[in-house]
């Protein structure tokens, strides 16, 4: 990759610069071009949450007030991904919920044929999560931004600011509270066997 | 199957999205009318504004007119020796500054800031770069900071390779000295530290902005003589150094300025000098030197931030913990985005 290519299309840069100016259609331009990237990533590190739309404002406000130091270094995406680290980094030390609070979900159709498979991954998911309540937020943030969300661990290094090297052993740690959890859980253990089968490859992304 | 495809975000519903939608923007509009006011000439006392005003219009004004005759008699307008944040990405690069030049390895993240004449500083954020340093000849020296380690050269090629907090130096001609954890080694041509008998030094993060290297805050910089960084024709150039980096140095406590007024008669210390003083002390005096960072962290400014940090590492390494933890935690919250951000969160790590 040349260093050129470091510099993002100036569309973003742009964009940026008009948020910052208060430009209002500039503002809602990127709250909807980015909206469901932040939605999709705060959920798949915080899991179901009922505070989920409050988290999601609070990630746009993020992003819109950071953006006054946004040079187009890199794209406006990945910015965006930091922000929304950062507020999900936030919640996770903020407040360590209790117990696990569930959102109210759509009843599956009785008559669909995947219902019970759904329903099965749900409640995987809700176990899952459960677990990772109970896991150091850098931890928890390291595995799922790389394995649930399928970065590479140098991108979740810059993500989270560290090295590769802690990044690496954070996501590690997390796995291995989550397996250690799932001898006692087949439901847990049938939904991480994918996972765990396919580290190796995940590492090496 | 990967576990991200295994989990389905449930969609938020369109009444979600316009509750949120419209939050967002009332909250949006409720902080730039708290900004209004501020641009609001306060009537309650309106002498003491309207001389500010009238003064910073006049300052402003003569500015305008320094430069405007500046351009007319041929002067090149001030050029400001800011700091460039450099990345590279899956190539080297390789860039001129001033008499020096940097190869930047792949994947690399730099900030380069100063010039020749008044001290070249790079922090090395990741990666690697090798420098061919013209010799200084009295000149301020140019240092390399990677994580906790420093190097302070002369003249000379030089590698410096990060390697999480610590890094890696190898010298391939010339001399330079390594500063890490307090401890200073002197590499000639061929070493490389740490070598087999420096490795036990434990590298600790140090203040980005290096006393001995902090680039004296030039009121004008000529453009004869500008920081440049330019691509070599032959290689990948840079991105354009003119965006403000995410990462900024204290060069000065007051603004650069083509027309800054003189300095009063007595200043006393500087927070630079005090820096520079509490720096010298870690090794010998290390309470009086916390006591000056104390000083210095609490008293606002750019160098309030280097200080704290500085404090936070210091306590770190004489073993008070707590404090270490507090201190660190405390630049953190105030300096979310400061160019220690990331080595006081792996200290933090560290000391946990």
């Amino acid at each position: 990759m040349s260093i050129l290519s470091t510099i993002r299309a100036p569309a973003d840069l742009s964009l940026a610069q008009r948020c910052v100016a208060g430009e209002r259609a500039a503002q809602r331009e990127l709250f909807e071009r980015e909206r469901r990237r932040v939605h999709a990533a705060l959920y798949r590190i915080l899991g179901s949450n009922v505070n989920m739309d409050d988290l999601v404002q609070e990630a746009f406000l993020e992003i819109f007030r950071s953006l006054k130091n946004f040079r187009g270094e890199a794209s406006l995406g990945t910015w965006v991904d930091r922000c929304t680290v950062r507020v999900a980094y936030a919640y996770l030390t903020r407040k360590r919920p209790r117990a696990a609070q569930l959102e109210l979900v759509p009843e599956i159709p009785s008559d669909d044929p995947s219902a019970e498979a759904r329903v099965l991954a749900r409640e995987a998911a809700r176990r899952l999560y459960a677990e990772l309540d109970r896991i150091e937020p850098v931890h928890r943030l390291a595995f799922t931004l790389h394995a649930i969300e399928g970065r590479p661990l140098e991108e979740v290094a810059r993500l989270m600011e560290a090295t590769v090297v802690a990044t690496k052993a954070r996501v590690w740690r997390a796995r291995q509270a989550l397996e250690k959890r799932a001898k006692r859980d087949p439901v847990l253990a049938q939904f991480l066997a994918g996972e765990t089968a396919g580290q190796g490859g995940g590492e090496e992304q | 199957m990967s576990l991200g495809k295994k989990i389905e975000v449930e969609p938020l519903s369109d009444a979600r999205w316009s509750k949120i939608e419209r939050g967002l923007f009332e909250q949006l509009d409720k902080e730039e009318g708290r900004a209004a006011p501020l641009v609001v000439e306060d009537e309650a006392s309106p002498p003491r504004s309207k001389k500010r005003a009238a003064f910073y219009t006049l300052f402003a004004a003569a500015a305008i007119v320094a430069i405007v005759v500046g351009f007319k008699l041929g002067y090149n307008a001030p050029v400001a020796a800011n700091p460039s944040r450099i990345v590279t990405g899956g190539s080297d690069s390789h860039l001129a500054l001033g008499e020096s030049s940097l190869d930047v390895g792949p994947e690399s993240t730099l900030v380069v800031s100063g010039d020749d004449d008044h001290g070249v500083l790079i922090v090395l954020d990741r990666g690697k770069v090798t420098c061919e340093v013209a010799p200084r000849k009295g000149r301020p020296a140019f240092v390399v900071q990677a994580g906790g380690v420093r190097v302070r050269v002369i003249g000379t090629r030089f590698t410096v390779a990060r390697d999480g907090d610590s890094a890696r130096v190898d010298v391939a001609r010339g001399v330079v000295e390594v500063s890490s954890g307090g401890k200073t080694t002197i590499l000639r041509d061929g070493e490389t530290w740490p070598s087999s008998t420096t490795a036990a030094i434990v590298p600790t993060p140090a203040p980005t902005q290096t006393p001995s290297a902090a680039p004296a805050p030039p009121a004008t910089v000529s453009a004869d003589d500008p920081i440049v960084i330019r691509a070599n024709p032959k290689r990948p150039a840079p991105p354009a150094p003119t965006g403000a980096p995410v990462t900024t140095f204290p060069t000065n406590d007051a603004p650069p300025s083509a027309t800054a007024p003189p300095p009063p008669p007595d200043p006393g210390p500087t927070p630079q000098q005090l820096f520079e003083q509490a720096s010298k002390l870690e090794a010998r005096d290390p309470g009086r030197a916390i006591a000056i960072y104390r000083q210095l962290a609490g008293s606002g400014g750019a160098w309030a931030m280097n200080a704290l940090f500085a404090q936070g590492r210091l306590e770190a390494d004489r073993g008070n913990r707590g404090e270490a933890r507090r201190l660190l935690n405390e630049y953190l919250a105030r300096y979310p985005r400061g160019p220690n951000a990331g080595d006081a969160r792996a200290l933090l790590e560290r000391i946990k």
